[in-house]
């Protein structure tokens, strides 16, 4: 069945429902349907196979007097983004779709905590998103509230949250927890029954803080590209795909090429610092320098192509500010033959060691059911027989022009997630080699171009975590609506099935194994001093003084 | 004369023991493509700098029982290297053989009791994990020392003796793939949690000098069992294999992940079932046929 047979199927099935299409695209499809049938629509497109990529919460009440929820869905098979729209006025009750799909717990709980929506079924539920001492009736991605506003804070709130059962505290500041997180393993004997998270510790409300008069469209990329500190390229890159769709951009294949080249080399070095970690936790430290050995080329790879390690700043809305000359080409090219070489060699070592294959098999397993439920995304899927790729179910940038393989494993299990990983390394590096061979001529970015305000748009890339969304509604100048949804935020929730019946040492190797980027899922900017109530941005010398008060 | 050799002998572990623990850092380093301690003169006393670092640290103490637990600790394992010095020196004497078994039982119960007594579930986790380990091998390691030490007997029972005390010797190293009590990526340094500045310079000094005495145990049983039985020989060749068994411990470690609690010591315990049924037949046959 071809885009345009979907797109009608759905259209005669909104009918039914009583809604109506708002707009239809070569890659997704905006629907608003009436409240009380949003339920019995997301069942029907969940059991048609859709998964929930996440849902946004948006304050429209200067538009049309209502707040809106968007239900993303995605149809993996036909590569097509199914926006479903609910809306209602302050105080009316929107329904919840997260009995039918699980998955949509966590973004409507969301969309409840920070734009004060009331979402049947989640009004008594604890805070998901905001802290305890954020007051009541203060919702901070209203439009009325302003992006720098802060609340005087008090510590002794913090402590109602937690559970009263006394657990194995793991976090906020654990070895195998570079980012605060806390996750709380209730045990019995060696062998974990139950756990409690509580994450957004470092909230720092990045999509507020777009709408700060300080941000453009041209400048949102940068604010982006930090998100995360590992694979910041995906956001930036997820963002402009959103605009550039949004506003019909026609991006110079040139520009498609070489954001797709950097977000391989992203790819590349995040498995292997990831690998590296793994060998790590599992105490094979031989494995985790020589990993990281391997991965320094790469990094300088990255310096060469974006003038950065990390943080890389080329991506603009219509192209990227750097090209890629014949010289760097081929130090590209020589450097990756080299790197394949040694990482295949040590591959063969890494998985041959007995602790690493004998801990990791059988561990932390994922059932497919599961993953499905949940619409876990990369690796995770991946390794849970999910077949899910952005770059092959819904192709962007340059990836219609690679052939490439999707690794994907039946078993679940921790073994099953690291094979995924190993494999995927030696899939970028293909896909890089057969991007720089194909490198088209011309610009690297557009001359010029308009941004109509009220568009909506998907954006979607595959980051080494696994699928990252963005989400814009157009503005003036900027954003109305900025959403991002990190991969690890999907796959969080698995880890509560993951950890269950796992052995307590290969727990911390599960939490592991999503790869988790908590600074994606948090999002978190500014440093507050509880004790006196003041604000300030420090440098890292001043940060050290600070942290020595 | 004697008197230099015999003070040299009974302060050499204390001094040396950290200077094997850098060699073996550098190694492992080298092996790992890093560069570790820099220059020849951290290469081999790294770890003493170390040691001076945490003594300048301040003191956090959870409660005055572990200070003195662990102070008690470091006491008994080095009576313990005292004794085993003094058994090497003076091999005839057999009561040294029976106290310095009787001093690494209980050195180890105090380094059992200084994790158990913390009041922190990490730390627990830790103490029970460094008890699966101890049950899957202090007994028989013991008891192989014991005989190995006491009783002269044929190769294949030397050769089967040396493979248990190489095996329990390694195990209760804490390397990899026993590290399971500190097991720092997961249990946040297990029976080390609790410890800072001064009390863990103690407790980490400790360790490098039940490494010295297990790396000592091993090289003297390879003596025995090559032939050497003369102290003036037996002595130098115990005192220059020790730090190659050191350092061989710690590349082994290097090539291995961590293990399991429910793996591991099950496993020891396995293979130590076999070497010691194996060395009793064949202690059985020295005696049936002697």
């Amino acid at each position: 069945m071809s885009v345009k047979e979907v797109v009608k199927e759905i259209e005669d099935i909104v009918t039914k429902f009583g809604g109506l299409v708002e707009l239809a695209t070569d890659t997704a499809i905006f629907i608003e349907v009436p409240r009380e049938n949003l339920k019995e629509f997301a069942k029907w497109l969940y059991d048609s196979g859709a998964y929930l990529k996440t849902c946004a919460g948006a304050d429209e009440r200067d538009l049309n007097s209502k707040f809106a929820v968007y239900h993303i869905f995605g149809l993996d098979e036909k590569g097509l983004d199914v926006v479903v729209k609910i809306s209602g006025r302050e105080g009316e009750p929107l329904p919840s779709i997260a009995d039918v799909v699980p998955a949509a717990e966590w973004c409507e709980l969301e969309a409840r905590d920070l734009l004060g929506l009331r979402i049947q079924g989640h009004e008594t539920k604890p805070r998901h998103v905001i802290p305890q001492d954020w007051p009541e009736g203060l919702y901070p991605l209203r439009k009325d509230v302003a992006y720098d506003y802060r609340p005087p804070s008090t510590i002794e709130k913090f402590e109602e949250e937690f559970p009263r059962e006394a657990g194995l505290p793991v976090g906020p500041y654990h070895p195998i927890l570079h980012e605060p997180e806390y996750f709380e393993l209730y045990v019995e004997g060696e062998r974990v029954v139950d756990v409690f998270y509580r994450g957004f510790h470092v909230h720092r409300g990045i999509e507020k803080l777009a709408e700060s008069p300080r941000f453009t469209y041209k400048t949102i990329p940068f604010l982006a590209e930090r998100i995360c500190g590992i694979c910041g390229f995906v956001h930036s890159s997820c963002y402009v795909l959103a605009v550039e769709r949004a506003a019909k951009i026609d991006v110079p294949e040139r520009a498609q090429f070489i954001r797709s080249i950097v977000l391989e080399i992203e790819r590349i070095h995040s498995h292997l610092l990831w690998l590296g970690i793994a060998a790590h936790i599992l105490g094979y430290d031989a494995g985790f320098m020589h990993m990281w050995r391997i991965r320094e080329p790469v990094m300088v790879l990255a310096e060469l192509l974006t003038g950065s390690r990390k943080t890389y700043g080329i991506n603009i809305v219509g192209g990227v500010r750097r090209d890629i000359d014949e010289d760097k080409k081929k130090k590209v090219l020589d450097v990756l033959k080299n790197v394949r070489e040694e990482y295949k060699k040590f591959v063969e070592v890494l998985t041959s060691v007995p602790e690493i294959v004998k801990r990791a098999t059988g561990t932390g397993i994922l059932p497919k059911e599961d993953a499905r439920a949940l619409s876990v995304v990369g690796p995770t899927a991946r390794g849970s027989a999910l077949n899910r790729d952005v770059r092959k179910d819904y192709p962007y940038f340059a990836y219609k022009y690679a052939s490439f393989k999707v690794p994907v494993y039946t078993e679940g299990d921790n073994l099953a997630r690291l094979l995924v990983r190993v494999d995927e390394v030696f899939e970028s590096i293909n896909i890089v080699e057969q991007l720089l061979h194909a490198l088209p001529k011309g610009p690297v970015v557009v001359e010029s171009y308009e941004i109509p305000p009220f568009r909506k748009a998907v954006g979607a890339v595959e980051a080494p975590r696994g699928e990252d969304v963005h989400f814009i509604i157009t503005g003036h100048g900027k954003p109305y609506r900025w959403k991002v949804r990190a991969p690890t935020y999907q796959n969080l929730p698995a880890l509560k099935v993951m950890l269950r019946n796992t052995p307590l040492a290969d727990a911390f190797l599960t939490i592991a194994s999503i790869d988790p980027c908590f600074s994606c899922t948090d999002r978190a900017i500014v440093i507050r001093d509880v004790r006196s109530g003041s604000r300030k941005v420090l440098s890292l010398l001043e940060g050290r003084k600070y942290a020595s008060k | 004369m004697e008197y230099a050799s015999l003070t040299l002998l009974v302060v050499l572990p204390f001094l040396i023991a950290p200077v094997y623990d850098s060699i073996e850092r550098k190694v492992k380093a080298t092996i790992q493509s890093r560069i570790g301690p820099l220059g020849p003169v951290r290469s081999f006393l790294q770890s003493w700098f170390d040691f001076i670092k945490l003594l300048s640290k301040e003191l956090v103490l959870t409660s005055y029982g572990i200070a003195l637990i662990t102070i008690l600790e470091l006491v008994l394992v080095s009576a313990t290297a005292l004794i085993l010095q003094i058994h090497i020196f003076a091999s005839q004497l057999q009561w040294t053989a029976a106290l310095l078994i009787t001093f690494l039982s209980i050195s180890s119960a105090f380094s059992l009791l200084r994790a158990v007594v913390l009041d922190n579930p990490f730390s627990s986790i830790g103490a029970f994990r460094e008890f699966y380990i101890m049950l899957a091998v202090e007994g028989f390691f013991l008891s192989t020392l014991a005989i190995a030490l006491l009783i002269e007997g044929s190769l294949i029972l030397k050769i089967l003796l040396f493979c248990a005390i190489a095996l329990s010797c390694y195990v209760l190293s804490g390397r990899t793939p026993f590290d399971i009590a500190e097991a720092e990526p997961e249990i946040a340094s297990g029976v080390y949690i609790e410890l800072s500045g001064p009390l863990l310079a103690i407790a980490l000094y400790s360790l490098h000098i039940k490494r010295y005495v297990l790396a000592q145990i091993l090289s003297y049983t390879l003596i025995k069992l090559i032939g050497i039985t003369s102290t003036n020989f037996a002595l130098p060749c115990t005192l220059l294999l020790t730090p190659v068994m050191w350092v061989l411990c710690g590349v082994v470690s290097i090539m291995l992940g961590r293990t399991r609690v429910d793996i591991g010591p099950t496993t020891v315990m396995k293979a130590m079932l076999i070497l010691v049924i194996l060395t009793l037949i064949a202690l059985w046959l020295t005696v049936w046929f002697a």
